[in-house]
């Protein structure tokens, strides 16, 4: 290890320890390393600038973010509830699994967990608590844990940030979280499901059916987008950039013009919350420009996959490796980090090793959601908390077993990379 | 209450991202209602997109939205946090100054060359990131006081 290096992680670890924002720590590291080396510090500009100047697909990063806030302020998530509720209602349990539904409907326009959870988590998880059959930490796990089904289905905001560091292709990607994103959500359905026939818990109210066909209009309106939207990219009509801003549009019509639940007051609020929003994870992203800057030059990857190499693994026992270090490292980093230092590491490892990359990507994608739902650092029980006020402690008593469920299905995954590739590949991923 | 020049910092970030938003619908509107692809959009909206978010992260986003670790923070005595902050903002404010004369060298330097179909000069396209490394050097010193009068040193949980 070079005094390049050392120094470079010595500030960037610093800098987190001390509770210094991750994406500064990680920018002045890079300019720290390039003082040592004594090269010249404008690289710094250079390196960052022309990263995000020449990330055209990142573009897209914003403009979902956008999507997602609009679809929040505008009442979206509550017309796909009353939508949802007709379909799924009656059963046991009916607004848990109304809940799952209505997050997969989501999903498919927002490429966010956060969104997810802060939207129409938060209009099930009130309606939840009117009811006493469901405690707290019950209609919180649900949430969180259906939260996680908003980047799996696309869009998906890591999926893109994945494709910029690994050159996979972001429609490949998004056909192939499809199925395990379905699965997922009938998964949960499943022990949902469990739980509500041993708990007795209750059935929704019938819905007079004159009032159907209004619901199902509104409600009907937003499912369009995703088809629009996948049609789109993968038939090569638009770009994913392209398709988020569709998104966003869309969104706009529906909550201004079609639900008119939107004013100009809130409409602002909702651009200035989507720009914060934006420049928080792109500084994450520019930092890690500079940073895998330094760790090429230092042939860290390199060494990374001759260390790999050298081990002698087989495709199943080096990913297996990389979900523990995905689960380990989840306790203690925010998951963009892992995306965006970590990832770009093990990926030569990956190709040399012939892992296919949209393989990989859902992979990576999936255990960054299970990261987000464990403690001590997972986002997702964090932003439901506040939301809610739901302490933690009773959310992770009653979503152990969707984190079991999850990790089971990754596990799966894993072993059957079918589950994720035969969408694409039925859509004419990698043929040659 | 937003202090004045905080709102026109909150002005000019959200005017830069909706600007991106509408060059896009633009863009897609061209192509596809009128079947006439424009070269402008594509360019500006990147240029844009550079600007919204180096702006926002400078002048827009309070420290406190920012991803951090706590798990130190929120375990260890109100004293030692003081001490973390201080250290913490004078590593990288200190950093982030080191690195302006060269950044702005290289901001200059690419004054020469202009972006392809737009011609505007690199300079006012990387200009932003200048800006960032000075208002990183400013809310560094402005936290570090803030530690020694001891405001802002609370644990809590992040959101």
């Amino acid at each position: 290890m070079t005094s390049g290096i050392l120094i470079l992680v010595l500030v960037l670890v610093g800098g987190m320890l001390l509770r210094m924002p991750i994406g500064f720590s990680m920018l002045v590291s890079g300019i720290a390393y390039l003082m040592v080396k004594r090269q010249d510090v404008g690289l710094v500009a250079e390196q960052v600038g022309n990263g995000l100047y020449n990330s055209y697909v990142l573009l897209a990063v914003p403009l979902f973010v956008f999507a997602a806030n609009i679809m929040n302020a505008g009442t979206v998530s509550e017309r796909i509830f009353d939508f949802c509720r007709i379909l799924v209602g009656r059963v046991r349990g009916g607004l848990a699994q109304v809940d799952i539904l209505v997050s997969v409907v989501f999903s498919g326009m927002s490429g966010s967990a956060i969104a997810d959870a802060a939207g129409p988590g938060l209009v099930t998880i009130r309606q939840m608590l009117k009811k006493p059959e469901y405690t707290r930490g019950f209609a919180g796990a649900v949430v969180v844990a259906s939260a996680t089904l908003g980047p799996i289905i696309p869009p998906s905001i890591p999926m893109v940030i994945y494709a910029l560091v690994s050159g996979a292709s972001v429609g490949a990607l998004f056909l192939g979280g499809v199925v395990p994103g379905f699965l997922m959500a009938f998964l949960m359905m499943g022990v949902v499901h469990f739980i509500a026939t041993k708990r007795d818990m209750p059935r929704e109210d019938k819905i007079p059916l004159r009032e159907w066909p209004a619901i199902i209009f509104r409600g009907a309106l937003p499912l369009s987008m995703p088809i629009v939207l996948l049609g789109g990219i993968y038939s090569g009509a638009f770009t994913p950039t392209e398709a988020a801003a569709v998104a966003a549009f869309h969104a706009l019509i529906l909550a201004a013009v079609v639900y008119r639940a939107l004013t100009w007051r809130t409409f602002w609020g909702v651009v200035l919350e989507s720009t914060r929003g934006s420049a928080v994870i792109t500084m994450i992203l520019a930092g890690s420009f500079m940073l895998n800057y330094a760790f090429t030059a230092e042939g860290v990857p390199q060494a990374m996959a001759m260390w790999v190499d050298s081990m002698h693994l087989s495709q199943i026992k080096f990913l297996l490796l990389v979900n523990v270090m995905f689960l380990v490292l989840g306790c203690f980093l925010d998951v963009s980090v892992l995306l965006l230092v970590f990832v770009p590491m093990l990926l030569p490892a990956a190709k040399l090793l012939g892992v296919d990359l949209v393989h990989f990507g859902v992979l990576v994608v999936l255990n960054m959601m299970i990261g987000l739902i464990h403690p001590p650092f997972g986002m997702l029980l964090f932003v439901t908390k506040a939301l809610t006020g739901i302490p933690i402690g009773e959310m992770m008593k009653e979503g152990w077993h969707f984190l079991l469920m999850l990790l089971l299905l990754l596990l799966a995954m894993t072993f059957f990379p079918q589950i994720v590739l035969w969408l694409p590949q039925t859509m004419g991923y990698g043929a040659k | 209450m937003k202090t004045w020049p905080q709102k026109a910092a909150n002005a000019i970030g959200g005017g830069l991202f909706l600007t991106l938003f509408i060059v896009f619908v633009i863009q897609v509107t061209a192509r596809f209602a009128f079947n006439k692809p424009m070269a402008w959009t594509d360019e500006a909206a990147v240029i844009l997109y550079v600007w919204a978010i180096l702006w926002a992260a400078a002048f827009v986003v309070p420290e406190r939205e920012h991803v951090v670790f706590d798990l130190v923070w929120n375990s260890v005595s109100r004293r030692a946090r003081q001490v973390m902050q201080i250290v913490g903002n004078l590593m990288i404010g200190g950093l982030a100054l080191c690195g302006i004369p060269a950044s702005w060298d290289y901001v200059h330097f690419m004054a020469r060359e202009g972006t392809p179909v737009l011609g505007l000069s690199f300079m006012w396209v990387f200009l932003p990131f200048v800006l960032l490394l000075a208002a990183l050097v400013v809310r560094s010193a402005w936290a570090i006081w803030n530690a020694i009068q001891g405001v802002g040193l609370e644990a809590e949980l992040r959101i």
